[in-house]
C-alpha cells in the first residue's frame, strides 16, 4: 500500500495540478509573452518591452495613480472597518441587520451603484445642492481634478461591508474577559482596541489590510464608467493604460505592465512580511 | 536463325512498337472524353443572372427535364448537359391590377412552373386558370385551361385590387395545393384544386409553407406563423417546426422537430421527401441536409455558396433528378448536390469573420467559383468577428478565419499590418493594379513597406450635404467654409429664414445650435487630422468658431417637436414638408450619391468644408475592406475571391477608386428600362381606351407620371456617371482621408467620450470647461503612443 508520503502526494496532486496549470503555467508563459513582440511571430526581445513602457508617461502616470489611490483607500478601509466592527461586536446579537446592510453595496454592480454616484456627485447633485444651501460655490465632482473623491468615496461605500465581516468573525474569537478586566484596570474603549483586540485580531488585520490593498490596486471599472477610457489625470490608472493598449493590440505592452505592477505589489507585501510583528505567531 | 528470320523479327518488333506508342497516342484522347463525361455540372448559371438582373421564379422537374423560369427566359436541363439551355425568351408581364374584365382578353403567361413528374402546369393568376404548358417552336403553348376560383388571393377594393401570388405552390396527389399571404391571422390561407375540374377545398391549417407529399396521403410541412414569430416570454424567434398534414381531415401533428435553417428564419427551406429512402431533404443558404430514421438523424450532406440568401424559390426549391443528385434552387442560381456525404470531398470552405453588408455581391463571387463555399466562422455568435475577438484568437492560437472584413474604425488596420496578422497580397496582379490606381489618400492606409494588406471596397462617409434646388431658387450661394456656412445660419436666423418659409435651414434637427456645434467640432477634427496637424482645441479659430455658433439668435430654429401631440405632429409634418438647404444625416457612398443617382429636385452635394478661408476640408472615410488572415490555409482561394470581388463591384465605387477613369460611365439597364417604361405606357394606354369614365381620370394622372418619367430617363439615365460626374467623384474623394494608429485613437477618444461632448452641448460645461477636458484627453493619447 502506499506509504503516509506517498499518500500526501496523491491527496495533494489534484490542488498541485491545478496550481500548476492555472496558474504557474500562465504566469511563466505570461513573463515570457512579455518579453516578445507581439508579432504573429513572437520574437524574443528581451526587455525592450519593459523598457518602453517605463519610460512611456502615461504608464508613469497610471502607476503613479494607482499607487496613490490604494494608499489612499487601503488605510481607509482598514480604518474604518475596524472602528465599525468594534461598534457592531458592542451590539452583539443585534449587529446582524447592520452587517448585512454594509455588505450590501459588495453585492451590488459596480455599474448600478455608478448610477446612484452620477446622480449624487453631478453639477446639480445633491452634493451640489447641500453644498451651495451652506453657501458653498458648486463643484464639478465627475468632470475635474475632484473626480478622485467621489471614487474613493465609492470605493470604500463600497468595499468596507466585506472587511467588516472579515474583522467582525475575528472579534469573535477574543475572550470578553479581557476587555472586563481592561476595565476594571481602567483601559478606555480606545486603549482597549489598541491594546487588546488588535493584537489579538493581527493575522486577520494583516489579511484585510493586504485584501483592501490589492483591490486598490484595480479601481478602475468606477473610473472608466464616469470618464472612459480617457479620463482626467488625476483617476488616470495603470488599468487605463493596460486597457488601452490591448485595444490597440499591443499586448506585450499590456503584459509587461501587468508584472511591473505585480512586481512592485509582490515586492511591497515581501517588505511588510519581513517587518518583525506582523506573523500571527509571534503573539 | 536466318537473315530473313531476323528481318521479320525486326519488321514484327517495329510494327508492335509503332502499335503500342499509337496506342499510348491515343490515350488522352480516350481520357479526354471519359473525363469530359465525368466532369457533371454542379453550378448552372454561374452568376450570369444575377449580374443581369435576372431572377429564378420557379422550377419543375417532368419527364426528368428540369424546368426553370427566369424573370425573363424559360431554361431547361437534362442529364448530359453542361448548362441549361435557354428555350423561351418570356414576355415582361405588367399587370396593374386584378380586374377581371381585363384578365379575359389578356395572353395567357408563365407565372410560376408546377409538375406532378409528367406534365407541366402552371397558373395565370391573372386569368385565373390553370394551364398545361408545352414548348413549341420556342414559343409556349397553353393548353387544357381549367379555370380557378383566386378570389381569396385578391387583395384592395377595387379598382386597386391586387393579385398577390401565393407564397408556396405545389401537386400533391392529383390536386394543386396554393398557399395565400397571412399576415392577418387569418384561419384559413390554404386551398387546393382539382388539377381537372378546378374544384376548389379550402383547408382550416393555416401557417404551412413548403409542402411535399409523405406517406399515408398525408404531407409533410413546415410550420410557421409569421404574426407570432417571437416567443411572448424570451423575445426570440421561434423556428419553423416540422409537421404532419393530412389534406383528408385538415388536422396538423406537430413533429418537435425544428430543422435547420438560417439566421432569418422567416427565410424557409424548400423539402424534399424520398419515400424509398425514408430521407427527408432540405437546405439553409450554406448547407443542405438529410434527415434520416424519422427525421432523427440529420446529416449534412452538401454545401450552398449562397451565404446571406433568402431562400425565396418555394415552388421546385429542392427537385430530384434522375441521376440520383438533387437540384437546389435559389433566386439566382441552381445548384445540383449529392446525396451523401460524398458531396462535401473537394470542396474548399473559406472561413468568413464578419459581415461585409453586401451578401449578393458575396453571393455573385461565390457562383463564380465552384467547388468554393463560404461559412461564417463558427464559434463566435452571429459569426461576426470584432477587433476583441481576433486579437483572443491570435492570442490563444485559434483562428480559424480566412476571410476578414475590415473596416477603418473597428480595427486598428496600422497595427494589424505590422504584427503580422493580415496576408500580403501584392502576389496577386489584380489586387496589385487595383490598390495601384487608388489615390494615395487611401491607398496609403492599405500599405507597409510596398505590400497591400487589405483591398477596400467600397467606401462611405458622413458630411453635411447641400440640396442644390432650394440654393438656386434663393439665389443663394453655397458655403464654402465653415465660417460662411454660420454666417449664412446667423442671417437665416436674422431674417432670411423668415422671409422664405417654405424653406428650412437644416433636415431633421430640431435643435439646430447643437448641430452647427457638431459640425464645427467635426470639420475642426478632420481639418487637423486631414492635413496631418495636431489636434489642439486651444486655438482662437476653434474658440472664433464656437463663439459664432453661440451668438446665432436661434429662436424658432431650436424647436423641439412633440409628435404625441396632434399639434406637434402637425407642425413636425409641416417641416418635413419644407424645402431644407442643409442635411447632416445622411451618409455619402458613390453608388447611391453620385451620378445618375443623385439627380432631380433632391440633388445633393457633399460640403467638406475647412473650418475657414485659406485651409483644405478633409473629411474621415470609412473603407469596407476584405484582408485575408496570414495564418489562413486557403490563402490562394481566398484571394480569388478578392479578385472575383473587385471584378464584379459597382462600376461607380470602382470609379471612385480609379483616379485614372475619367470616361462616362454607361447605364447598361438603359434600353431595358426604356422599353420596360415604354411597355408600361402602352398597357395603360390600352387600359385607358377601354376604360370606365370614373376610372379615365386616375389613369390620365398615371399616364401624365410615366411620360414625365420616361422623358427625364431618356435624358439622364443614359450614363450611371457623365465625365463631369466622375471628375466630382474624384474632386470629393480627395478630400477624404483614412484613420490610422494615433489620429484613430485621438478621435475616439474624443467621439468614444459622447458624455463629454454632450455636458458642453447640453450647458452643463462651459467651452473652457470643454477644451480643457478635450485637450486633456488627447494628451493622454499622445503620452500612450509615445
Amino acid at each position: 500500500m502506499f506509504s503516509k508520503k506517498k499518500s500526501l502526494w496523491l491527496f495533494l496532486s489534484p490542488g498541485l495540478l491545478g496550481l500548476l496549470v492555472f496558474h504557474l503555467v500562465p504566469f511563466i508563459g505570461g513573463i515570457y509573452f512579455s518579453m516578445t513582440d507581439g508579432t504573429i511571430n513572437n520574437r524574443f526581445v528581451g526587455f525592450a518591452n519593459y523598457e518602453r513602457i517605463w519610460n512611456n508617461a502615461a504608464f508613469q502616470l497610471g502607476l503613479k495613480n494607482s499607487l496613490e489611490l490604494s494608499l489612499i483607500c487601503a488605510p481607509l478601509i482598514f480604518i474604518l472597518s475596524f472602528i465599525l466592527a468594534v461598534m457592531l461586536k458592542s451590539l452583539r446579537e443585534n449587529s446582524l441587520p447592520f452587517r448585512n446592510i454594509l455588505l450590501m453595496p459588495y453585492l451590488v454592480p459596480s455599474s448600478a451603484l455608478l448610477i446612484i454616484w452620477m446622480v449624487i456627485f453631478d453639477y446639480g447633485g445633491v452634493v451640489n445642492r447641500l453644498g451651495n444651501a451652506a453657501g458653498m460655490e458648486r463643484v464639478l465632482w465627475l468632470e475635474s481634478g475632484m473626480l478622485r473623491v467621489p471614487i474613493v468615496l465609492l470605493y470604500i461605500w463600497k468595499n468596507v461591508g466585506f472587511s467588516v465581516v472579515i474583522f467582525s468573525a475575528a472579534l469573535q474569537s477574543v475572550p470578553d474577559e479581557y476587555y472586563e478586566y481592561a476595565m476594571l484596570e481602567g483601559a478606555g474603549p480606545v486603549r482597549q482596541a489598541w491594546k487588546i483586540t488588535l493584537p489579538l485580531i493581527l493575522p486577520t488585520a494583516f489579511l484585510v489590510f493586504v485584501l483592501s490593498w490589492i483591490n486598490a490596486f484595480k479601481i478602475f471599472r468606477e473610473v472608466y464608467f464616469i470618464g472612459g477610457a480617457y479620463p482626467r489625470d488625476e483617476v488616470y490608472t495603470l488599468q487605463h493604460f493596460m486597457n488601452n493598449r490591448f485595444s490597440k493590440l499591443e499586448y506585450q505592452d499590456v503584459t509587461a505592465a501587468a508584472y511591473t505592477l505585480a512586481l512592485i505589489v509582490l515586492a511591497l507585501f515581501a517588505l511588510l512580511y519581513a517587518r518583525k510583528g506582523v506573523r500571527g505567531d509571534e503573539h | 536463325m536466318t537473315k530473313q528470320t531476323h528481318r521479320l523479327r525486326f519488321t514484327r518488333f517495329l510494327l508492335r512498337s509503332t502499335a503500342l506508342l499509337m496506342v499510348f497516342c491515343l490515350l488522352p484522347l480516350w481520357a479526354a472524353p471519359a473525363e469530359a463525361s465525368e466532369a457533371q455540372a454542379t453550378n448552372l448559371f454561374g452568376s450570369t443572372l444575377a449580374d443581369s438582373g435576372e431572377t429564378i421564379k420557379s422550377a419543375a422537374l417532368a419527364n426528368s427535364t428540369l424546368y426553370i423560369e427566369t424573370s425573363k427566359s424559360l431554361y431547361t436541363f437534362s442529364l448530359g448537359d453542361q448548362a441549361p439551355v435557354k428555350r423561351v425568351n418570356l414576355p415582361e408581364v405588367v399587370r396593374v391590377y386584378a380586374s377581371q374584365a381585363d384578365a379575359e382578353g389578356a395572353e395567357p403567361t408563365l407565372t410560376g412552373l408546377f409538375s406532378d413528374g409528367m406534365v407541366l402546369y402552371t397558373v395565370d393568376t391573372f386569368k385565373q386558370t390553370l394551364y398545361t404548358i408545352s414548348i413549341e417552336n420556342e414559343g409556349l403553348a397553353f393548353n387544357a385551361p381549367v379555370k380557378l376560383d383566386l378570389s381569396d388571393f385578391i387583395e384592395g377594393e377595387a379598382p386597386y385590387e391586387m393579385m398577390r401570388d401565393p407564397e408556396w405552390a405545389a401537386i400533391m396527389d392529383g390536386r394543386l395545393y396554393m398557399k395565400a399571404v397571412n399576415f392577418e391571422g387569418k384561419p384559413i390561407d390554404l386551398y387546393s384544386f382539382n388539377l381537372t375540374s378546378g374544384e376548389k377545398r379550402s383547408h382550416q391549417a393555416p401557417h404551412l409553407f413548403n409542402m411535399v407529399s409523405y406517406k399515408d396521403g398525408k404531407a409533410l410541412a413546415v410550420y410557421h406563423d409569421q404574426m407570432n414569430m417571437n416567443d411572448p416570454l424570451t423575445g426570440e424567434m421561434i423556428k419553423p417546426e416540422l409537421v404532419l398534414f393530412n389534406p383528408q381531415d385538415d388536422s396538423v401533428e406537430h413533429l418537435g422537430i425544428f430543422p435547420p435553417a438560417p439566421e432569418n428564419a422567416s427565410s424557409k427551406s424548400p423539402m424534399y421527401y424520398d419515400a424509398a429512402e425514408d430521407s427527408l431533404y432540405l437546405f439553409t443558404d450554406t448547407d443542405l441536409y438529410r434527415l434520416d430514421a424519422s427525421f432523427s438523424i440529420l446529416r449534412l450532406i452538401g454545401y450552398l455558396p449562397m451565404l446571406g440568401s433568402y431562400l425565396n424559390v418555394a415552388n421546385g426549391g429542392l427537385l430530384p433528378l434522375p441521376d440520383g443528385r438533387l437540384a437546389v434552387t435559389f433566386g439566382m442560381n441552381t445548384f445540383l448536390r449529392e446525396r451523401t456525404e460524398k458531396g462535401l470531398e473537394g470542396m474548399t470552405v473559406l472561413s468568413f469573420g464578419g459581415s461585409l453588408d453586401e451578401p449578393v455581391m458575396i453571393q455573385r463571387v461565390l457562383m463564380e467559383m465552384d467547388g468554393v463555399v463560404m461559412r461564417r466562422v463558427e464559434g463566435v455568435d452571429y459569426g461576426y468577428v470584432d477587433a476583441d475577438t481576433l486579437a483572443s484568437m491570435f492570442l490563444t492560437n485559434s483562428v480559424t478565419v480566412d476571410l476578414m472584413p475590415l473596416n477603418v474604425y473597428g480595427f486598428d488596420l496600422d497595427k494589424l499590418m505590422q504584427k503580422g496578422y493580415l496576408a500580403d497580397l501584392s502576389g496577386s496582379e489584380v489586387i496589385r493594379n487595383y490598390v495601384g490606381k487608388m489615390p494615395s489618400n487611401f491607398s496609403r492606409a492599405v500599405q507597409l513597406d510596398g505590400q497591400v494588406f487589405a483591398v477596400p471596397l467600397s467606401l462611405m462617409t458622413f458630411p453635411l450635404f447641400a440640396y442644390v434646388k432650394p440654393f438656386g431658387e434663393l439665389n443663394l450661394k453655397i458655403p464654402g467654409t465653415v465660417k460662411e456656412l454660420l454666417a449664412l445660419a446667423g442671417d437665416w436666423a436674422n431674417g432670411l429664414g423668415e422671409a422664405n418659409p417654405d424653406y428650412q435651414f437644416l433636415a431633421n434637427e430640431t435643435n439646430l445650435k447643437q448641430a452647427l456645434s457638431r459640425i464645427v467640432l467635426e470639420s475642426y477634427v478632420n481639418q487637423a487630422f486631414g492635413a496631418g496637424e495636431e489636434l489642439v482645441f486651444d486655438t482662437p479659430l476653434f474658440r472664433e468658431l464656437m463663439q459664432n455658433v453661440e451668438t446665432i439668435p436661434y429662436g424658432d430654429m431650436n424647436m423641439e417637436i412633440d409628435w404625441s401631440t396632434p399639434e406637434g405632429a402637425a407642425l413636425g409634418e409641416e417641416m418635413a414638408n419644407r424645402s431644407a438647404l442643409f442635411e447632416a444625416s445622411m451618409g455619402y457612398e458613390p453608388r447611391y450619391s453620385a451620378g445618375m443617382n443623385n439627380s432631380g429636385d433632391r440633388q445633393h452635394t457633399p460640403l467638406i468644408l475647412p473650418p475657414d478661408t485659406g485651409m483644405a476640408g478633409y473629411w474621415d472615410v470609412n473603407l469596407p475592406m476584405l484582408g485575408v488572415l496570414s495564418t489562413s490555409k486557403n490563402k490562394d482561394t481566398a484571394i480569388r475571391f478578392i479578385e472575383h470581388y473587385i471584378d464584379k463591384m459597382d462600376a461607380l465605387d470602382k470609379a471612385a477608386f480609379d483616379s485614372s477613369q475619367s470616361e462616362p460611365i454607361p447605364n447598361p439597364g438603359y434600353d431595358a428600362e426604356l422599353k420596360r417604361q415604354d411597355e408600361n405606357l402602352r398597357l395603360l394606354n390600352e387600359r385607358y381606351a377601354t376604360a370606365e369614365s370614373a376610372l379615365k381620370g386616375t389613369l390620365e394622372q398615371d399616364m401624365a407620371y410615366f411620360n414625365e418619367y420616361i422623358e427625364r430617363y431618356r435624358e439622364q439615365g443614359k450614363y450611371l456617371a457623365t465625365a463631369e460626374d466622375v471628375r466630382h467623384l474624384h474632386e470629393v474623394v480627395g478630400k477624404l482621408y483614412v484613420l490610422v494608429g494615433l489620429d484613430n485613437a485621438q478621435r475616439q477618444a474624443i467621439y468614444g467620450d459622447s458624455r463629454l461632448l454632450q455636458q458642453y452641448l447640453d450647458g452643463a460645461i462651459t467651452l473652457d470647461q470643454f477644451i480643457r477636458q478635450a485637450d486633456d484627453k488627447l494628451r493622454l493619447v499622445r503620452m500612450e503612443y509615445q
